[in-house]
């Protein structure tokens, strides 16, 4: 295998195909998770509108001044109903949340979400990195076949990657933290600049900084999942320590991958921005396309996200096959 | 050591200075005569003054009373500093250092040669606070009777402050706004002498400016006035002349940076006014959007309001983060743009053209700013938004991204236009969401510096918009340009107070107009609703007595026919929620096509319509024309029979579901 990167990439974007089942049982679970939510906003919305003769005009382009009046009114997870969430902006502003450390704020309701599809992922990912690690056969051990293919890995691997997921908040808080110190810090050493454009640079260097930073974390711990599943390793600890020595060993690779999955990821905000539907469109038709385009965004978003489980699989099992590990 | 005497605009300033001869309509006068040398190093200014004031009030002034604005940021006990810390809204990030306050401090002051600064004190007149030294009062020996005028000679020192708000430095740019020690207005029998507050703005005499900046030659100045004359004074400073009429203030910036470019608007049948524009070099792009904003300014204020008294103004782009953008002085502004900017988003444009217009609003009709800042702000803030419509049609939402951890106070530096988010064309309707929160924090009617800090704008700026976009609606536009048109030509270079406004209102509008603006100012709250449509059966059901008799009357067996169409009593409950009042129409339609229109004084709490006719009521619209803006839930002023249609709540939820269900995979990126 001359280019193991490569290699991996392609092949776990096969995995990922071939895991199509996984694919749409993580985009229905992801589906259901979110419906009790949307439900919500939709009564929210429909109560707001109610006999409102407004609604009418709702069905073409977003009134501001109505959308003003329902936010004043507006408590709990109906709070996050704002033009950017609803304009082609959507994934752009959870992109720069998730840099800036907002993602997990309120609504408590929005964490409790969060938390849930925290565990339906935790238990999912455990399932697909056994079979991108172990292949799709029978299950290797005994243990697992009586539990159930699927489920049992999941079932299986789901204490440990928990650990590891409570393990990783510290650290990506400590992440986060820094950052919010950084940017004051920046601005204090910045306040006799008279340029935007000098500013902008430092800030850019900054933020790529901390999303670098953000990103080794996240290499760390994906590959500690990788180690927990592939080398059977229970304890968080162990399987952080594992992760590290590999990464040291095969820095480059494995970065590379995790910016190829970052810029498939980026790719799909982009397209979002660019070619999600303007709310002008005011029959149902413009309705289905809306949930369409969206539902599909979302399931390039979990392609990109199992397509990487996958990659990362075939990256630590090619080079460590070839370390001999 | 070199002279150049900028001839051409030594001559205007000397034709200028013929106005300057005749008396301003109102109040006193107070000209000035100041020579001052930034030492860019330390940061200090020293000054020498004189300033010539007539005293245009009534009785006798035993004390000269002077703002000395830049105290606000000597420390933090003063009343500007308690009350911005509420706001919070200071442009300083972080905690000020030993070199960000900044003060002013008088010497020296003469009358007649005789020193008086023993005789000097601070004073608090608004809140005692005794930390707070903004006011100075000199006691002088001879009191000054009215129509008098005298002559002080003042010698003083200020540090340039870090820019908590307005005025200051950052690196190598300045901007120098309320720098020096400016005398207070006599009005009638008193001072109106305030101290200087974080939400309100400033106040001053007309009159004559005559200021001479030194600084290093390094520096390109822009500054209120024309310049007259520079001459090199040796060890690489430049003395900058700049001469100025008619005017209540002087502002003056700093900068190696600026690119000078110059414009000229021509209104019609006037004579030219010639633009001067300092533009950061980042900003060289935008030159074109900042002029083109100004024109529109120009042109639509010079024929709605009357003709801009100078010939000349000067538009300051300032530096990045100085925290200067946006602010009006006598014959100069300063815009505010950032590096990305698209086109369409109302951006850099509306602020020029608000800044721009401050020169009607503000600098030619001179009124207290801290007293009633409404009525340059909202005026200006009612006419930029129909400047802005008029010249570019409506704004496109902007959301920015790239906003820093840890910097709330930082917008973002890249902004998104979001097409499909619009105000449906309703002018000054973007002012509603701002001013809605606020809408109780304050009577209007009360002295501006006394709103809450932190709320006082929206009542100030967006509520006066509001309720004058409700007055153009209401008299229609011709009536309303006359009033404020009248306004601004009776009261150019005077210092109008709100009953001025008023008398104007009547004399234009008559006596109701002048009542529904004083209810705007006196009520806090405005907001009219249709609360309930119910359609019945016209025909009787139950007994009944006809001629000595019991019948029992079916309305089953007594409904229509093609000869005899069912009636139908239609009931509409119309709601007013608010505290103040206002005569609105109600506009039935029936199911027929038909339609039925009956006017409501709008006083009650509530109104029954009851109608009866051979149609069903199919909606309901309190206010159909959207005249009244101030209307803080239009959208509940319609009302439909029949629930709406599932489709916008199923549209928007959809929507919205994508932003969830992303953002739920965005955190099980930590996972």
């Amino acid at each position: 295998m001359r280019r193991p990167l490569t290699t991996a990439l392609l092949r776990g974007v096969l995995d990922a195909g071939r895991a199509w089942r996984l694919i749409a049982g993580l985009w229905l679970a992801l589906l259901l998770v979110a419906l009790p939510a949307g439900l919500t906003v939709f009564e929210s919305l429909r109560g707001a509108i109610g006999a409102r003769a407004v609604g009418q005009e709702l069905r073409g382009a977003m009134d501001l001044v109505w959308l003003g009046e329902y936010q004043e009114a507006a408590r709990g997870i109906a709070a996050t109903v704002t033009a950017p969430v609803l304009a082609r902006t959507a994934l752009l502003v959870n992109l720069e949340d998730r840099w800036r450390g907002d993602l997990v704020g309120s609504p408590a309701a929005l964490l409790g979400l969060g938390l849930l599809w925290a565990a339906v992922w935790i238990f999912a990912s455990g399932a697909a990195l056994d079979r991108f690690l172990f292949g799709s056969g029978p299950p290797r051990r005994a243990g697992w076949a009586g539990a159930g293919g699927w489920a049992g890995a999941g079932a299986r691997h789901f204490g440990r990657l928990a650990r590891l997921a409570l393990l990783s908040l510290p650290a990506y808080y400590a992440v986060h933290r820094l950052s919010a110190w950084l940017f004051p810090a920046l601005e204090g050493r910045l306040r006799d600049v008279t340029q935007e454009r000098v500013v902008l640079a430092w800030y850019l260097a900054a933020a790529l900084g901390v999303a670098l930073l953000l990103g080794l974390v996240e290499l760390w711990f994906d590959y500690a999942r990788v180690v927990a599943v592939g080398r059977d390793v229970r304890s968080g600890r162990r399987a952080l320590t594992e992760s590290a020595r590999w990464l040291a060993a095969n820095p480059l690779r494995a970065i590379g991958l995790q910016l190829a999955l970052a810029a498939a990821g980026g790719a799909i905000v982009v397209c979002w921005l660019l070619l999600a539907p303007a709310p002008f469109e005011s029959g149902w038709p413009g309705v289905a396309g809306v949930l369409l385009l969206g539902q599909l965004a979302v399931v390039a978003r979990l392609v990109v996200r199992v397509g990487g489980l996958a990659a990362q699989s075939r990256l630590y099992r090619a080079l460590s096959r070839r370390s001999g590990g | 050591m070199a002279r150049i005497l900028l001839a051409a605009p030594l001559l205007l300033a000397i034709g200028a200075s013929h106005l300057a001869a005749q008396a301003p309509p109102h109040g006193g006068r107070a000209d000035y005569v100041i020579s001052v040398t930034l030492d860019a190093e330390s940061r200090l200014l020293t000054g020498r003054q004189t300033v010539r004031w007539t005293h245009g009030g009534e009785g006798a002034r035993e004390d000269l009373l002077f703002h000395h604005y830049w105290n606000a940021w000597r420390n933090d006990g003063s009343t500007w500093m308690l009350e911005d810390r509420r706001r919070e809204r200071s442009s300083l990030a972080g905690e000020p250092r030993v070199e960000d306050w900044g003060w002013l401090v008088v010497d020296s002051v003469r009358l007649g040669g005789e020193e008086l600064i023993e005789r000097s004190r601070y004073l608090a007149p608004d809140d005692g606070n005794s930390d707070d030294r903004t006011v100075w009062a000199v006691g002088i020996p001879r009191a000054v009777q009215p129509g008098e005028t005298v002559e002080l000679e003042l010698e003083w020192r200020a540090k340039v402050p870090r820019t908590f708000a307005r005025t200051g430095f950052r690196g190598d740019f300045y901007f120098i706004a309320h720098w020096f020690p400016q005398l207070c207005v006599t009005e009638g029998t008193g001072w109106n002498c305030h101290q200087f507050h974080a939400a309100t703005e400033f106040f001053a005499d007309f009159g004559s400016y005559d200021v001479s900046i030194t600084l290093p030659e390094r520096f390109v100045v822009g500054a209120t006035g024309r310049e007259v004359e520079r001459e090199a004074v040796g060890e690489g400073l430049v003395t900058h002349r700049y001469r100025q009429d008619r005017v209540h203030g002087f502002a003056w910036t700093a900068s190696p940076d600026y690119v000078e470019i110059e414009d000229r608007f021509v209104p019609e049948g006037r004579g030219p006014v010639d633009i001067r524009l300092l533009l950061q070099p980042e900003h060289r792009g935008q030159a074109g959007r900042h002029l083109e904003a100004v024109h529109a300014a120009f042109r639509a204020y010079g024929e709605w309001f009357g003709p801009y008294p100078h010939d000349h103004v000067t538009v300051i782009d300032p530096a990045w983060g100085s925290g200067h953008g946006g602010m009006e002085y006598p014959t100069l502004f300063t815009a505010g743009t950032r590096l990305f900017n698209p086109p369409g988003g109302g951006a850099p444009e509306s602020v020029s053209v608000h800044e721009a217009g401050h020169q009607w609003w503000y600098s030619t009709v001179g009124n207290d700013e801290m007293e009633a800042a409404w009525l340059d702000e909202g005026l200006n803030t009612y006419a930029t938004a129909r400047a802005y419509a008029e010249t570019w049609g409506e704004k496109t939402s902007v959301h920015r991204f790239f906003r820093p951890p840890g910097l709330d106070h930082e917008p973002g530096f890249f902004a998104v236009l979001l097409p499909g988010f619009d105000h449906r064309g309703r002018v000054h309707l973007d002012r509603l969401a701002r001013y809605r929160p606020d809408a109780t924090a304050d009577f209007q009617a009360r002295a501006s510096f006394r709103y809450p800090p932190d709320r006082g704008g929206s009542l100030s700026y967006s509520k006066t918009a509001l309720w004058l976009g409700t007055l153009e609606r209401h008299l229609g536009w011709p009536a309303l340009r006359r009033i404020l048109a009248t306004f601004y030509r009776r009261w150019s270079f005077g210092h109008p107070r709100p009953e001025d406004f008023l008398d104007v209102v009547e004399e234009v509008s008559g006596t109701d107009t002048r009542r529904l603006v004083q209810g705007f100012l006196t009520s806090s709250d405005y907001d009219y609703a249709v609360e309930s449509i119910d359609v019945y059966p016209a025909a009787p059901h139950g007994w009944r007595e006809e001629g000595g008799r019991m019948v029992f009357l079916d309305p089953d067996s007594s409904g229509g026919s093609d000869a005899t169409p069912a009636l139908f009593r239609n009931e509409v409950v119309v709601r007013r929620h608010g505290s103040g009042t206002f005569p609105v129409d109600v506009r039935l339609r029936f199911d027929d096509g038909s339609a039925q229109v009956y006017r409501w004084n709008g006083r009650g709490r509530w109104v029954e319509l009851v109608e009866t006719r051979a149609a069903r009521v199919v909606s309901a619209h309190v206010d159909p024309e959207g005249v009244l803006l101030l209307d803080l839930h239009p959208s509940d002023n319609q009302l439909l029979a029949e629930p709406c249609s599932l489709l916008p709540s199923v549209k928007w939820t959809a929507r919205w579901l994508v932003w969830l269900q992303d953002r739920l995979l965005a955190m099980s990126g930590y996972f």
